[in-house]
């Protein structure tokens, strides 16, 4: 089904995606500032091209596969000048509230394809099947990376913090009985 | 760690205040800048071209007006000098754009997404005839780092160029890539700006052959190097073309990428719905070192 949205719509729209994606960036760029400069490019393309993009069922899909190709060739272009970051892991900077801090932290420490699909799938809201596009992976690859990210992530906050590692025993341990 | 738990992570981060949108204003001054600069780097490259001599004029498809070719150093450049003569690399090139040669060079043929996809690449050392043929029949020509590119549509046909000092690249693509003619005269109109992206570049181990507009891209530049059809690892390490192509060379365009997650006979009918039968073709004027010859 198209959706055409007036010019108007756009301003509505890209403050409502606008956190969303500049988040998204954040935790896959482990960069504020990127995210943010790239976030700025998409939506600058959207623009000037919204009478195609705003008739999309969903534009947000095409802004995040946009933003993503930018900051592939943003960090690719790091690359070789010699810039990356050795591994050193950045604070992503978006000010996670603090009761979120580690689990943000063991997020940057994922892999960069599994932290670039729990982005899109968490943080941006994609489907799976927008993510396998913008990634430009089969839906199944993107499944096993989430799936893999999730484990990873409880298996990393239970051994820093001693927590139980799936929801259930989180839940099993929380109960307090009336 | 669940689903739900991540989900209720990500909604607190989004709604952090510090990334609630900066004024629309941002966005559109930074559009209105950039189509002036597109406007003010054409019109500037042409100037500059027409004082040293070398270049290019904006030529619109309905407007043919002659190029003036690329001269100047290029002219004495050792490796231009040893070319084989104009007429005999003119017969080559006339091949080329024809495209009559499809379908010969089937081990040659890029397979990607389930499909042939028909592109075919030109490598020569520079030729001024060649250079002087192709910047002729341009529909559009910009002066890039030490380099001319030029975008022509030619019937069903577009070709997209680059001629440096030390060799000519061109990629020749059915103009059916861009389903809408009016968005092909966009593209070309919009050739003679700095954004926008058909790349040619290479950098170590991955070959980005080219991508569109940064926006959607045959994903060539996930494709590692020793991975590549035998033929073509073979085209881009005799020619070091890692040196030709360490430039980011942008030229215009956009593309829309296919639903790589399709079973192969949905992926297979997209394909063939937009592109008909394609397959990447090399045409490689340079292996074969001895001058051509008429017969």
């Amino acid at each position: 089904m198209v959706h055409h949205r007036s010019p108007g719509e756009f301003e509505s729209w890209y403050r409502s995606e606008h956190p969303r994606i500049v988040a998204s960036l954040a935790v896959t760029a482990r960069d504020r500032d990127v995210a943010l400069e790239v976030a700025a490019e998409a939506f600058v393309r959207a623009y000037e091209r919204w009478d195609r993009v705003g008739a999309m069922e969903r534009p947000g899909g095409w802004l995040h596969r946009t933003a993503l190709n930018l900051l592939k060739r943003r960090l690719r272009r790091r690359r070789l000048e010699g810039e990356l970051l050795s591994g050193t892991i950045v604070p992503i900077g978006v000010g996670p509230t603090e009761v979120d801090v580690d689990l943000w932290r063991a997020v940057e420490a994922l892999p960069d394809r599994t932290r670039t699909a729990v982005a899109l799938r968490y943080v941006a809201d994609l489907t799976e099947p927008e993510i396998a596009k913008a990634m430009g992976v089969s839906r199944g690859t993107v499944a096993t990376l989430l799936s893999r990210g999730r484990n990873s992530l409880g298996d990393h906050l239970a051994s820093s913090h001693g927590l139980p590692e799936t929801a259930h025993e989180r839940e099993e341990q929380s109960y307090v009985p009336h | 760690m669940s689903p739900t738990e991540l989900e209720r992570a990500a909604g607190r981060l989004v709604g952090e205040p510090t990334l609630a949108a900066p004024p629309l204003e941002r966005i559109t001054e930074r559009v209105d800048q950039r189509r002036r600069r597109r406007r003010g780097a054409f019109g500037g490259a042409v100037a500059a071209l027409a004082l040293v001599g070398v270049g290019a004029l904006a030529l619109r498809p309905d407007t043919p007006v002659p190029v003036v070719a690329t001269g100047g150093d290029h002219a004495t450049d050792a490796e231009a000098s040893t070319e084989p003569s104009g007429g005999d690399v003119d017969d080559d090139a006339h091949d080329d754009l024809s495209g009559d040669h499809h379908g010969s060079d089937k081990e040659g043929g890029l397979h990607w997404f389930g499909g042939p996809v028909d592109l075919s690449v030109r490598s020569e050392p520079f030729s001024q005839e060649v250079a002087d043929e192709l910047a002729a029949s341009a529909d559009q020509t910009i002066a890039l780092p030490d380099a001319t590119a030029y975008v022509t549509r030619d019937g069903d046909r577009v070709m997209i160029g680059v001629v440096s000092a030390e060799r000519i690249l061109q990629i020749e693509a059915p103009a059916s890539l861009f389903p809408d003619s009016s968005e092909l005269d966009e593209l070309i109109e919009k050739f003679g700006g700095v954004e926008g992206g058909l790349r040619f570049f290479h950098d170590g181990g991955e070959l980005p052959l080219w991508m569109f507009d940064g926006e959607t891209k045959f994903p060539f530049e996930q494709l590692p190097l020793e991975e590549l059809p035998e033929e073509l690892r073979k085209f881009m390490e005799d020619r070091e073309l890692g040196e030709l192509w360490g430039e980011e060379w942008k030229l215009f365009g956009e593309f829309e990428l296919p639903p790589l997650d399709a079973p192969p006979e949905e992926l297979e009918k997209w394909l063939e719905d937009r592109f008909g039968e394609f397959k990447l073709r090399f045409d490689d004027h340079a292996r074969d070192e001895t001058p051509t010859t008429s017969t």
